[in-house]
């Protein structure tokens, strides 16, 4: 038995993007319209699957950590308000995507890497650890770094040949 | 904290040069007369694109550079007596350096996690700068906000390299000294070393002499028709083998004694070095890396000294007196032979580092392996019950496959190897075959100098290949020599330089005058903490997880020494006791008892081995143990520990309050010792308790509140500092943060464990209070 109390924690407030409108302000603040009375300023974005679905499923909280609400597809805001949130989301989860990679070397367990990202060149270090690569599903990959940043390989199996190898040997 | 001129003109000399060419360029063009004071580097720009770009503090302005690939632009200017407040703000893979002024927020930087610490290092610097500017006009201070959170990867002090997860730098570790250290360990030993490396060199000469006597026979003897020297060159043969055989006994036997002995002398001084260190090293290394530097990282030591020095020797030895011998005896045909050596060399250096990555990417996936099977292994009972077996096939599967790929690769390209070796072997041989018959035939050539060339080869091709391999070896020496060394290379705790006052006489007084405290990484968890105890007086400490109780405990133990302020013990500075004489005095009950592995006698008397056998049952008696002890069918005799009776939580407890009783200390540290356990135990330790703790100062870490009821005074801390002080009453009459525990964690009491007396555990206890560790 679930008292009200609890069932309204345990739904999940989907918005309706024709209802959302979101816009920076000057103070760099993020505001959120919901409908035409409902404004909350001081929004954060926070990306529910942030690996296996990017640029979707978008939570928005306030400043208190209280959740506004699930908006599924920020692609169905009018154009302000999705490349504000899409921007906002790719802030809040910052993993640039590895085109190529162009070089690893590892010596005494700490991986150099050299590579192509969607966001220009990167070079890092990984520290070898089963905490620091990981599969999502069979072609996807995480690298997390020994400072914490992550990489993405979107599919091994779609890189050139080198890249292939290197990440063959080095996952 | 001011800061003389002359540090502010150093400090700007190098914040100038820090910044590159162009970027000092730009300011000279675009704010001239001033200079670069401070600057730090950030390696995103705006959309989340890698860049370069700067945050400068001139004089006066605070400027956001940010290089594009038509120059610099500037992202923000503003006068450093506007900036209000700087703002750090902490995402996954990057954070945001925020400026204020006016009402206005703009951003300054992006980063990724990799500078984070950098920058919030810097966003204070920049602060103190506004913040002087600003006080000159009568403005007030600019702060910083926020917090960059992880505080990002162990790096090398000297290159700023990651270190690796041993914590050694891959690139600065300095082997050609660690090879003289650890040649230091056999110092003792070396005319033993010598002798042996002596007996190698002879026993590798001993077989080079045999093809020698082969071309005897062959051109002297069969040849030369002089069957008298036959008999000489066979007995001489004969007493060769002989004599191989002895030495290799002897040689075997002497280095592998001396590995032996250098390495039980590096273990054992390792070991005595590590019980001498402060608690601080243990707290930043895990227990299974230490262990392993004192089993595994030894036994490599050993390798370099047992096998790495020999081989170094026979193989070097082995190939310059070949060498020597062919160029004696044929030196055209001797140069011939030279020809695949340097291929060899290649060959081999360059299909190692190969083959060692598929190896190493092999030895990862079988680790993918040993995790899948750890999780569904254990979890089978979850597996059948969401009938995911052929899931879990699936994953198996998968890790199967890729590891049997490496190795399959790896497999591949070590036959490649030893094939392509061989085959280079093979260009030497016809080479020497085609002009070594022919040189016979014309006469310049002995039949058997041929021979004894074919011989030769073989022996010579051999030892090129495995010293290009020795470098790998040494390797694997030299790091475990680094993690050995960082051990013998950190200071023991205790300077012997003061005077030591002993403890044995205290009464038990201590007070903390103006205590301030922080762990190693900088955050500050005590902050001007002032507290007198009265001796025999209990103190409970009362908190959040990370709020310095643990602290305050391990400054009394001195496991730290305050970084400001005195803790004085009978009003002497606790510095001034001599540390373990101090230690002796106190006594310990942790949450967690550890029972070392022995019998339950010689845990109570732990910290006093010469006591009686009826003392140690008068303490267990005192501590509620004895009846328990009693029937266990070994008594006090029972061994515990790792291999030993499982006791329970409560029976531990009560062991190591008995072997508090017994070690009769002036002071006692007690951390919740009542968390997990029935209430008739509960009843049976408060009551051990009450008898260990009167007379004694107490400092009782409490997270249920009514641990406390003995207390005399109630410190309750917050964010380090003492938010409340007093009595049970006092504070419940006070009606403050203690009363609303107390009220909290009766409401949760109220709940059916209570009426339980088997249900145990957390029942009790106020989810504001964690029942886990604290933050030492």
């Amino acid at each position: 038995m679930r008292s009200p109390a609890e069932s309204a924690a345990t739904n999940v407030t989907v918005l309706d993007p024709s209802e959302v409108r979101v816009r920076l302000q000057e103070d760099g603040q993020l505001e959120l319209r919901l409908g035409e009375e409902t404004v909350h300023a001081g929004v954060l974005v926070v990306p529910a699957f942030p690996i296996s679905r990017p640029n979707r499923f978008v939570y928005f909280r306030d400043e208190d950590g209280n959740e506004l609400g699930l908006l599924i597809d920020p692609r169905r805001l009018d154009r302000e308000s999705r490349e504000i949130v899409l921007a906002q989301a790719d802030q809040a989860y910052f993993m640039p995507q590895i085109t190529r990679i162009l070089r690893v070397e590892e010596r005494m367990g700490v991986a150099r890497w050299e590579v192509e990202t969607d966001r220009g060149w990167s070079a890092f270090d990984v520290v070898a650890r089963s905490e620091s690569t990981w599969f999502v599903g069979r072609n996807r990959v995480v690298i997390r770094d020994a400072d914490g940043n992550r990489y993405l390989i979107a599919d091994v199996t779609a890189m050139d040949r080198r890249s292939r190898r290197l990440a063959d040997l080095h996952l | 904290m001011r800061v003389t001129t002359a540090e502010r003109e150093e400090e700007a000399l190098s914040a100038a040069s820090a910044l590159p060419e162009e970027v000092r360029e730009w300011l000279a063009e675009h704010v001239p007369g001033q200079r670069a004071v401070l600057s730090q580097y950030a390696d995103l720009h705006g959309p989340g694109h890698f860049g370069d770009a700067w945050v400068v503090a001139t004089d006066r302005l605070l400027l956001a550079l940010r290089l594009d690939s038509d120059g610099l632009k500037c992202q923000a200017r503003l006068a450093l007596t506007d900036v209000s407040r700087l703002e750090l703000r902490e995402f996954v893979g990057n954070g945001r350096l925020d400026v204020m002024s006016d009402g206005t927020t703009q951003a300054l930087a992006r980063f990724t996690k990799s500078l984070a610490r950098d920058v919030e290092e810097t966003a204070r610097e920049f602060a103190r700068l506004a913040s002087e500017q600003r006080a000159a006009v009568g403005l007030p201070a600019a702060e910083v906000a926020g917090d960059v959170g992880d505080r990002g990867a162990a790096r090398c002090a000297i290159c700023g390299r990651v270190l690796s997860r041993e914590g050694v730098c891959p690139q600065c570790m300095d082997r050609k000294q660690l090879a003289w250290r650890m040649l230091g360990f056999v110092q003792p030993y070396a005319w033993l070393a010598g002798l042996g490396l002596g007996l190698a060199g002879l026993a590798t000469a001993v077989t080079l002499v045999r093809p020698i006597l082969t071309k005897i026979i062959i051109d002297d003897v069969i040849m030369g028709q002089r069957y008298d020297l036959l008999g000489k060159v066979v007995l001489v043969l004969a007493l060769l083998f002989a004599a191989g055989s002895g030495l290799t006994y002897a040689r075997a036997y002497l280095l592998a004694w001396l590995g032996q002995r250098v390495v039980a002398d590096v273990r054992s001084r390792t070991y005595r070095h590590l019980q001498h260190l402060a608690v601080g090293f243990y707290e930043r290394r895990q227990t299974g890396q230490l262990m392993s530097r004192l089993t595994h990282d030894t036994g490599h030591i050993q390798d370099f000294v047992a096998d790495y020095l020999q081989e170094i020797v026979v193989q070097s030895f082995t190939v310059i007196i070949i060498l020597g011998i062919m160029f004696y005896y044929e030196p055209k045909l001797a140069a011939l032979t030279l020809v695949p050596i340097p291929f060899i060399i290649l060959t081999t250096t360059m299909v190692r580092s190969r083959v060692r990555r598929y190896y190493r990417s092999a030895r990862r996936r079988m680790g993918g392996i040993h995790a899948v099977l750890a999780d569904a292994i254990p979890g089978v009972r979850v597996v059948k019950a969401f009938a995911q077996e052929e899931r879990e096939i699936e994953r198996f599967d998968l890790r199967n496959e890729g590891y049997t790929q490496t190795s399959i690769s790896a497999a591949r390209l070590r036959s490649a190897y030893m094939s392509s070796v061989a085959g280079l072997v093979g260009v030497g041989f016809v080479l020497v075959w085609y002009w070594g018959p022919k040189g016979v035939l014309s006469g310049t050539i002995e039949l058997g100098t041929l021979v004894m060339f074919t011989q030769f080869l073989w022996q010579l091709y051999g030892p090129i290949g495995a010293m290009s391999r020795l470098y790998e070896r040494f390797q694997f020496a030299a790091t475990a020599a680094e993690r050995v060394f960082e051990v013998l290379d950190t200071q023991a705790e205790v300077d012997r330089t003061r005077e030591q006052r002993s403890a044995a006489e205290v009464v038990g007084a201590v007070s903390f005058d103006h205590v301030y405290f922080s762990y190693e990484d900088g955050a500050p968890v005590l902050y001007d903490l002032c507290l007198d105890v009265a001796p025999g007086e209990m103190i409970g400490l009362v908190g959040r997880t990370g709020v310095g109780k643990t602290t305050i405990v391990n400054l009394v133990c001195r496991f730290y020494d305050p970084d400001r302020g005195t803790i004085r013990v009978d009003g002497h500075d606790m510095k001034e006791y001599d540390l373990r004489s101090w230690r002796s005095q106190i006594g310990m009950v942790l949450q967690e008892p550890f029972l070392f592995h022995g019998s339950i006698a010689e845990n109570i008397s732990y910290g006093r081995a010469e006591a009686a056998e009826n003392q140690i049952i008068a303490a267990a008696k005192a501590a509620n143990a004895h009846d328990f002890i009693m029937a266990l069918p070994d008594a006090y005799d029972t061994q515990v520990g790792e291999r030993g009776v499982r006791l329970s939580g409560g029976e531990r407890q009560r062991v190591s309050i008995a072997r508090a009783i017994l070690h009769d200390p002036r002071l006692l540290i007690f951390d919740e010792a009542t968390s997990s356990v029935d209430t008739e135990t509960e009843l049976l330790i408060q009551d051990a308790i009450q008898r260990l703790i009167s007379g004694r100062t107490t400092f009782a870490i409490a997270h249920r509140l009514s641990t406390l009821r003995y207390a005399n005074r109630i410190v309750v801390l917050e964010e380090g500092r003492i938010a409340e002080i007093g009595s049970h009453d006092d504070l419940i009459a006070r009606d403050g943060i203690y009363a609303r525990l107390v009220t909290a964690q009766t409401r949760m009491g109220i709940q059916p464990t209570a009426a339980e007396p088997a249900a145990d555990e957390n029942g009790g206890e106020g989810d504001e209070f964690d029942e886990g560790e604290d933050e030492a």
